[in-house]
């Protein structure tokens, strides 16, 4: 696998319902929240 | 005499998607599990926090029954006798206002992280009880500031703590419709 | 009479194993042991467990002995495991570490995955949103696993509420497929 974490976008397109529209709804930095977690816990 | 032909053989024998005989492995796998998630109030929920009730509830607006727990010190929850706020120029102690728990699975390390104006003249003390006798002397061991870089206090689970605030306005210049502070973080980490 | 003598003599070597000689047979009728049994999720040959740490208690089992990961008042660990917590908290980011784990229990390398890893529901109305993310986290999003290896998975909610009031809830399903590598 990459060696980058990866983005909220990335588990949407590893899903197989992709809603485009659902995801714009979440704000930036909570996008960006979520991308520090997912980071951490993949270095674990 | 002809009898049900019975076919013996490898690979013949699958029955749904288990084993496979000979080889011994299965080709493949494929089972749905639920995935089942709820937003809890903040009474019920994993990191519980909810207004301690007794004669401070009135500065719970929220107190996280059905809801996110809430304190308004400001004039949009005027007290019954026409307070609106904290005072200037004082040392305001506003006893066991609220209730931290740790409602899920692993110790957590609890702390707040303040935005406002002037957040840094808001302290928040957890004591291990109700009533404490001095809520705002960490000496006493059963006293710890939780808000403010390297503060944080350790709950296991379904442990609690209860949650007083202390506001120190003396000399530093607020005054009336002066912001001190807008929204905390409550962060607990594993 | 002859050919009558040669399929009595044919059904007694039957009862012990293959028939041998000219090879040609009327009929042969064996009975043999075919034993399958379903077992708990736990000890499958795609072993789907909790994870031993904590926060394995996230999942619970169904009445059929399936894994199911569940953040909600109905989970069987709560007294018992989880101190109490009936969901995720409201306006808050949180993350439970190692809740669930896959492991290959059979006898040939697996490439498994997980689908969806992203979960999200929304209340509809217009800005705000009340949303409920729900991400499965594992270390990579599709791996071979040979007999004996596992993956852990995490699971991370963000949940936004525009009046601070739980509204928005997901119950839905994750596909966990195992194929031959």
């Amino acid at each position: 696998m990459s060696s980058e974490s990866p983005t909220v976008d990335d588990y949407f397109e590893a899903s197989d319902e992709y809603d485009h529209d659902d995801k714009s709804e979440i704000p930036a930095e909570k996008l960006a929240e979520l991308e520090a977690e997912i980071s951490a816990l993949q270095s674990d | 005499m002809q009898r049900r032909k019975f076919m013996i053989g490898v690979g013949s024998l699958a029955a749904g998607s288990a084993a496979a005989m000979g080889t011994g492995a299965f080709t493949s796998v494929t089972a749905s599990r639920d995935v089942d998630v709820e937003v809890a109030s903040d009474a019920s929920a994993y990191l519980r926090l909810e207004g301690a009730g007794g004669p401070n509830a009135p500065y719970v607006t929220d107190d996280g029954s059905s809801g996110t727990l809430g304190i308004t010190l400001d004039p949009s929850n005027s007290t019954a006798a026409g307070g609106e706020g904290v005072n200037p120029d004082a040392l305001t102690r506003i006893d066991d206002l609220f209730v931290i728990e740790n409602q899920g699975t692993q110790s957590v390390d609890v702390s707040i992280a303040k935005s406002g104006d002037n957040s840094g003249l808001v302290c928040f003390f957890a004591n291990d009880a109700q009533g404490a006798s001095d809520p705002y002397d960490e000496s006493n061991g059963s006293t710890a500031r939780i808000d403010g870089s390297g503060n944080d206090v350790t709950l296991s689970p379904g442990e609690s703590v209860y949650v007083s605030l202390q506001i120190d306005t003396r000399g530093e210049g607020v005054g009336d419709g002066d912001e001190l502070l807008d929204t905390v973080v409550v962060e607990a980490v594993a | 009479m002859e050919r009558r003598k040669f399929v009595l003599s044919l059904g007694a070597l039957a009862g012990g194993g293959a028939a041998v000689g000219t090879g040609a047979f009327s009929s042969v009728g064996a009975s043999r042991d075919v034993t399958i049994d379903v077992a708990g999720d736990a000890s499958a040959y795609l072993g789907i467990k909790p994870h031993s740490g904590p926060n394995g208690q996230y999942a619970d089992t169904t009445s059929s002995d399936a894994l199911a990961l569940d953040f909600s008042g109905s989970n069987s660990n709560i007294g018992n495991g989880i101190a109490g917590g009936e969901g995720v908290n409201a306006n808050a980011l949180t993350t439970f570490a190692n809740v669930f784990t896959v492991e290959n229990q059979g006898t040939q390398d697996i490439d498994l995955e997980v689908t969806p890893l992203a979960f999200i529901e929304t209340d509809g109305a217009p800005f705000p949103t009340s949303l409920l993310l729900v991400l499965i986290v594992p270390a990579a999003f599709s791996i071979t696993l040979s007999p004996g290896q596992s993956q852990d998975y995490h699971v991370v909610a963000l949940s936004l509420e525009s009046d601070g009031e739980p509204d928005v809830s997901l119950q839905d399903e994750m596909r966990i497929t195992a194929e031959e590598a």
